[in-house]
């Protein structure tokens, strides 16, 4: 337990050390841009919680912020998605293995299945990352709910339904840290998990309906989901309404 | 945040529905129907929402490539996959698919 307190602690530092490298103030990035420049930016763009990282860990006026107090403590924003994906590869990678997926066929490891210890590994390491920008319950559930999301997928190869079950059963098996005498998790974080699980079960309900209505669905011509579904996962990311999804083309 | 997650994830588990049977990788890859989203039409579906999107679509593509498998296609060659013209408009972006790859095999 201690020991992999002080390993995330590694981690977490050595990781930051790369974000300033690549992201900070004195990286080809530059200064950070005021929030009221012109957009698009001329030039390379950073995200915003990599904004905040980089204006904490690089401010003269400050000493510099060690792991994990570099991270923002207001920001839950999604960009702790991203701190997710290559956490999810890293950890799932053994099964695109052949013969490591044969070992475990017929096993309990199998599609929709908790593999709790590997659940919790995955979980703990994507926290440690998370935290380098983004030091709070909310962003760091999330990260998690997404990197368990993930894990089912490249690793056990589940249909995505499935894999959004078994990712809500990962985020309630991390509820039970306290029972066995380890410390427990504050209540602010069992809420932002919570939180996020509720966010699959949504997830997964508005696709079973889309699913039930017969749109978008297998062997029905229309390309991709319903004008409806679309709209509902919209007003969920907070955007009024269709007519502000404008559908430019990338150049 | 917590609601913008609704988002990329529910265009995932959409695909469901849209004939993408279990199996990561090339075996997602060949179940994928002509009806389901490929990564590039995921990508954009998630950016179109407006907003913060750039994360969203970032979760968008991480889920689809899972499906459909990460290695960059064009039409006739996992058309669901990474784009192979966008993997050419990224600084370093065959570059950094390796890395994604060997990092996945690292374990």
């Amino acid at each position: 337990m201690l020991f992999c307190i002080f390993l995330h602690a590694y981690i977490g530092e050595a990781l930051a050390n790369a974000f300033d490298a690549a992201f900070g103030t004195d990286s080809e990035y530059g200064p950070i841009d005021p929030k009221d420049s012109p957009k698009p930016l001329d030039g390379p763009w950073r995200h915003g919680s990599l904004k905040g990282f980089a204006a904490l860990r690089g401010d003269p006026k400050q000493t510099k912020k060690l792991y994990p107090a570099c991270g923002l403590t207001s920001d839950s924003q999604a960009d702790c998605l991203a701190r997710a994906v290559p956490v999810a590869a890293l950890f799932s990678g053994t099964r695109r293995d052949p013969a490591a997926a044969a070992a475990a066929a017929g096993s309990q490891d199998q599609p929709g299945s908790s593999s709790s210890m590997g659940s919790r590994a995955l979980s703990d390491a994507v926290a440690a990352v998370t935290r380098v920008t983004q030091n709070t319950d909310v962003a760091v559930a999330f990260a998690q709910a997404f990197g368990a999301l993930l894990g089912e997928v490249v690793a056990r190869g589940s249909a995505p339904l499935q894999a959004l079950a078994a990712a809500e059963k990962a985020l309630l098996a991390l509820d039970t840290r306290g029972e066995n005498g380890e410390d427990g998790d504050s209540e602010d974080a069992a809420d932002a998990r919570e939180s996020a699980r509720q966010a699959l079960a949504t997830a997964r309900t508005l696709a079973s309906q889309e699913q039930g209505s017969g749109s978008g669905g297998a062997g029905n011509d229309q390309k991709g989901p319903s004008e409806p579904f679309l709209r509902t996962v919209l007003s969920y990311a907070a955007v009024p309404s269709l007519s502000e999804v404008t559908p430019k083309p990338i150049a | 945040m917590p609601h913008a997650f609704v988002l990329p994830v529910a265009l995932f588990a959409l695909q469901d529905a849209q004939g993408v049977g279990s199996g990561s990788g090339a075996a997602g890859a060949a179940s994928s129907s002509s009806s389901s989203l490929s990564y590039e039409e995921g990508v954009r579906a998630a950016i179109r929402g407006g907003g913060c999107c750039a994360s969203r679509a970032i979760a968008a593509g991480a889920c689809l490539a899972a499906l459909h498998g990460g290695e960059a296609g064009s039409e006739g060659d996992n058309a669901h996959g990474v784009p192979t013209a966008w993997v050419g408009r990224v600084r370093d972006g065959q570059q950094l698919l390796d890395v994604a790859v060997k990092l996945a095999c690292l374990r």
